[in-house]
């Protein structure tokens, strides 16, 4: 994440209750406090996320430069978005074999968005250069059940 | 409007702030702690829930294991896991029993998941395991793994069995601990939310005790503005007294007392109370009692303002802790009593206690001497001939000469004696500690004080007074008796003479209670005809010739029997009865007289004697009254005489005149005019020759005398030649035997009278014995053989007997 920057959250079903007495709070004190910002994915280039999978939409293309990702966790489980540059997909595996190794292609992350709740948008804004990038879940087993797509940078 | 204007105290309004913040604490506590038991009841739920889920991990590792196991020969019931496995799933996801894992856990009851994220992935938990189970069926049936269908959108691209087992466990493992967490996290943001709805509760609830406290306050502060508004707006007045300081006065005291509060606060009021008043309002300061007092208070200018306080003993009463006053300024109502106490006790006219206030002063005396047997007396004065002035000389005259005889008596009497004025010219005097020496001394002392003459309206008038006294001489006594024989004692000065005084002795009440009683009787008598006259003949002592009868008026009493002139002629006087009694025996006389003229009986000289008071010719209106007498029953003036006392012509003043004028009257219309009773009074001759007298009667008490006595046969002697050198006819009265006629007639009387000729007879009797001398006689009045009357008259005289 060095690079990313982690423009907003929608607000999610279990702020919700925290929200709404904070609400309340704030309408019987009298006091007022900012709003919480929130955003749509927007433009940008939309990512799903899924139980176990990472749907570009047929976006598999981009130009270089700065690449904004709309991120959507449509699955039933949290997921994470990590964007590594890759020349081939398979990236090496820890050795459980459940995970992707991070710390052998640390220098290759770009970036990533992590723990994306279930139903959540965000969005990562990324800059990158021309080549292939590789987007996985490295959640335990997700990368192996089939959660990375390719993508190239021109 | 007119509700919010309506006060209302503070026992009905003021706790309606008070019950509402308890309702309200007891609704948000009562929310709280039902929102607290169903959080930790849902909380121990989803415990039971994030166990059950954490567990299918293991069961997924052992299931993996197991088929690992009996692919490498050994034995191990995979089915069995994967059963439990599955249970366990549909446990989660829809309620019910989670299975127990032999060696590990027990039967776990959990409730079906409610959320629908919890939800999703239970049931994606719940493919995994589907597909690991499956998986593993393919691997012991040495199947195909990559033929086995994914359920759960996985795509595993390893193709080593074990390797997609391993993947598919971790996919079941991390799904289920996914899962737990979800749960942990609802439960956490539960909590969360339970926490800040507690809190937002309990802000709730504190801010609406804030204002439901500020209401109240604010009530309890209007209610209290308003009770000082009453207090200090009330013209009551407040005080409160603290360890007997003042520590509080109404603006009405200072209002009052012209004072202000600086002066008044701490021993300030107490000091401005009447020093008379201390002795009663310092125990009501200092202890709350009595409770109803009333006293007076100095004001800035020295004025006494009297109040009347209710006291409060509010000692234990938190909110005052002392003593309350509530006090009224009722210095015009005791002026208004004052005032009217002093009319209602003190004569109009001389300013001197009148009759109510004599009587409590009397009263109170005589309670003092009941217990100290101290003697005292009382003084009934009454001034002579006071009617005359007020008849002559009119009330305003009467009321001056009462006003100055009052003041003289008032420099004689000493302070501690009480002179009242009863009415009229009646004074009355209480000395106490006065003995009969001292009252007597003070008795001439008054008459001497109004000795002097008293000018009223333009002239000199001589006054004089008849003064009772009766003298009490210590221990219980009547107040009435009292006054009443001073009354006697008074009565009997004035029958002693007047201008005296007469010290009270108990046969004169005797004398007083007879003659109360014969009035009243004598009155009744005159109404119903009791009283009849009789006639006493008087004879010609030279012809023994009837020549006249005296009328005599006699009461045949239904009680009393026969009552005796004597009894009832001073009654009548003392009355005034005399006036209808005298006019009663005149009628009567003169329509006998006039009869017995008609019928031939008597004479042309013959004179019906009728007797008249000294009060009857000082009433005034008795000339006039013979006049029309004389003229109704057609009776010649010269054949009625009047006899008249000597006290009743030779009376001084204005009823002697009154008295002479009316004699003349009468003597000039022809009626004769004797002096009766001639000897016993004080008439001196020059008298008798300014006044109109015909005939004198000589009293009786010298006739009876003349027989034996030297004195009496002289003194008779020279009232008939008195007589005679007047000129005057005598008459001697009460002669009783032979021998006193004989020497009356040697002393040269004409007219004889007696019982020795005959008594008083009722009209009837004596006509008869007229008729009958009249018949021996032939005609004519004149008498002629008066000694057959004479034997006859004796005669029946000795019958009477």
């Amino acid at each position: 994440m060095s690079e990313a920057t982690l423009v907003t959250y929608l607000p999610s079903r279990r702020r919700r209750p925290l929200v709404a007495a904070l609400i309340a709070m704030i309408v019987v004190s009298g006091c007022s406090a900012p709003a919480h910002e929130s955003s749509t994915s927007g433009d940008g280039l939309p990512v799903i996320v899924h139980d176990f999978g990472i749907d570009l939409s047929g976006h598999s293309r981009v130009a270089a430069g700065d690449v904004r990702f709309a991120v959507q966790n449509q699955g039933p489980e949290m997921h994470e978005l990590i964007v590594v540059r890759s020349d081939t997909t398979q990236l090496p595996l820890r050795s459980d074999g459940m995970t992707v190794d991070e710390d052998r292609i640390e220098s290759s992350i770009a970036g990533s968005f992590e723990d994306a709740q279930p139903g959540e948008h965000g969005t990562l804004q990324l800059h990158l250069e021309p080549g292939h990038y590789v987007l996985f879940c490295n959640m335990a087993g997700h990368y192996q059940a089939g959660m990375h797509a390719d993508l190239d940078v021109q | 409007m007119s509700s919010r204007r309506t006060f209302k105290p503070l026992q009905a309004r003021g706790r309606r702030p008070i019950y509402a913040i308890v309702i309200v604490f007891a609704l948000f506590s009562a929310l709280s702690v039902g929102l607290s038991i169903r959080e930790t009841s849902r909380s121990r739920n989803q415990g039971a829930v994030v166990e059950v889920a954490a567990r299918q991990r293991t069961l997924a590792e052992r299931y993996v294991n197991d088929v690992l196991l009996v692919q490498d020969g050994r034995t191990a019931d995979p089915s069995t896991t994967a059963d439990l496995l599955a249970r366990s799933g549909d446990a989660l996801l829809n309620g019910g029993i989670a299975p127990e894992v032999a060696g590990d856990d027990d039967e776990i009851k959990v409730p079906a998941a409610t959320d629908a994220g919890v939800r999703a992935q239970l049931e994606q938990a719940r493919r995994l395991v589907t597909d690991l189970t499956a998986t593993g069926q393919a691997m012991l049936a040495d199947q195909s793994v990559a033929d086995v269908p994914m359920t759960a959108h996985e795509t595993i691209a390893a193709t080593d069995p074990v390797m997609r087992l391993r993947v598919l466990e971790t996919l079941v493992s991390n799904v289920s601990l996914n899962s737990a967490r979800t749960i942990a996290t609802r439960a956490d943001d539960n909590i969360a939310s339970l926490i800040t709805v507690q809190v937002v509760l309990g802000a709730l609830g504190f801010i609406a005790a804030l204002v439901l406290v500020g209401a109240m306050l604010a009530a309890a502060r209007r209610q209290t503005a308003h009770f000082r508004s009453l207090v200090t707006s009330s013209t009551d007045l407040v005080v409160v007294f603290g360890s007997g300081a003042c520590v509080y006065t109404s603006e009405s005291v200072s209002a009052m007392l012209g004072r202000p509060d600086s002066e008044m606060l701490g021993d300030g009021l107490a000091s401005f109370i009447h020093a008379d008043d201390q002795p009663l309002v310092r125990p009501a300061i200092d202890h709350g009692e009595p409770r109803e007092i009333a006293f007076r208070m100095l004001d800035r200018f020295g004025e006494e303002r009297w109040l009347e306080a209710h006291v409060t003993d509010l000692r234990r009463d938190r909110q005052v802790r002392g003593i309350v006053f509530n006090a009224r300024d009722i210095t015009e109502r005791v002026r208004l009593e004052e005032q009217l106490t002093q009319q209602a006790f003190n004569d109009g006219l001389t300013g001197l206690a009148n009759r109510a206030l004599f009587r409590d002063r009397l009263d109170r005396a005589l309670a003092r001497s009941t217990r100290s047997r101290d003697v005292l007396t009382v003084m009934m004065v009454d001034l002579d001939g006071f009617k005359q002035v007020n008849d002559t000389l009119g009330h305003d005259a009467g009321d001056g000469l009462l006003r100055d005889v009052a003041s003289r008596f008032a420099t004689v009497i000493r302070t501690t004696d009480t002179l009242a004025r009863f009415g009229g010219d009646e004074f009355v005097l209480l000395l106490e500690g006065s003995d009969e020496a001292h009252a007597s001394s003070l008795a001439d002392r008054l008459l001497d004080a109004i000795s002097d003459p008293f000018s009223v309206a333009g002239r000199q008038l001589s006054v004089s007074a008849s003064i009772g006294i009766v003298v009490h001489q210590g221990g219980p006594g009547d107040a009435d008796e009292l006054l009443r024989h001073a009354d006697v004692a008074m009565y009997a000065a004035k029958e002693a003479g007047r201008g005296r005084y007469q010290v009270f002795q108990f046969h004169m009440a005797r004398e007083l209670g007879e003659l109360l009683g014969l009035e009243h009787e004598l009155r009744t008598a005159l109404r119903k005809g009791e009283l009849t006259v009789h006639y006493q003949p008087e004879f010609d002592i030279a012809s023994g010739a009837v020549v006249g009868v005296e009328a005599l008026a006699r009461w045949e009493s239904r009680t009393r029997g026969s009552v005796a002139p004597a009894r009832f002629i001073p009654v009548a006087e003392a009355t005034g009865l005399i006036l209808p009694l005298g006019e009663f025996v005149l009628r009567e006389a003169c329509e006998q007289a006039a009869k017995w003229c008609s019928d031939g009986l008597v004479s042309d000289g013959f004179v019906t004697w009728v007797n008249v008071s000294a009060k009857q010719l000082g009433a005034g209106g008795m000339a006039e009254l013979v006049r029309q007498v004389l003229d109704r029953c057609g009776l010649p003036a010269r054949s009625l005489g009047l006899e008249v006392t000597e006290t009743a012509i030779v009376a001084e003043g204005t009823a002697g005149e009154l008295a002479r004028a009316e004699l003349e009257d009468i003597h000039d219309q022809g009626v004769h005019i004797a002096i009766d009773d001639f000897g016993t009074g004080f008439s001196s001759l020059a008298q008798l020759r300014r006044f109109p007298v015909d005939v004198i009667k000589i009293d009786g008490s010298f006739v009876q005398g003349v027989e034996h006595d030297r004195k009496a046969a002289a003194i008779t002697a020279n009232i008939v030649n008195l007589a005679q050198l007047l000129g005057l006819r005598t008459i001697a009265e009460g002669i009783e035997s032979q021998g006193q006629l004989a020497s009356i007639q040697q002393l040269g009387c004409d007219v004889a009278q007696g019982f020795h000729f005959a008594h008083p007879v009722p009209a009837d009797a004596l006509t008869a014995r007229l008729a009958e001398s009249a018949g021996q006689r032939g005609s004519g009045c004149l008498v002629e053989d008066d000694q057959e009357l004479h034997l006859a008259v004796v005669a029946d005289r000795s019958g009477a007997a």
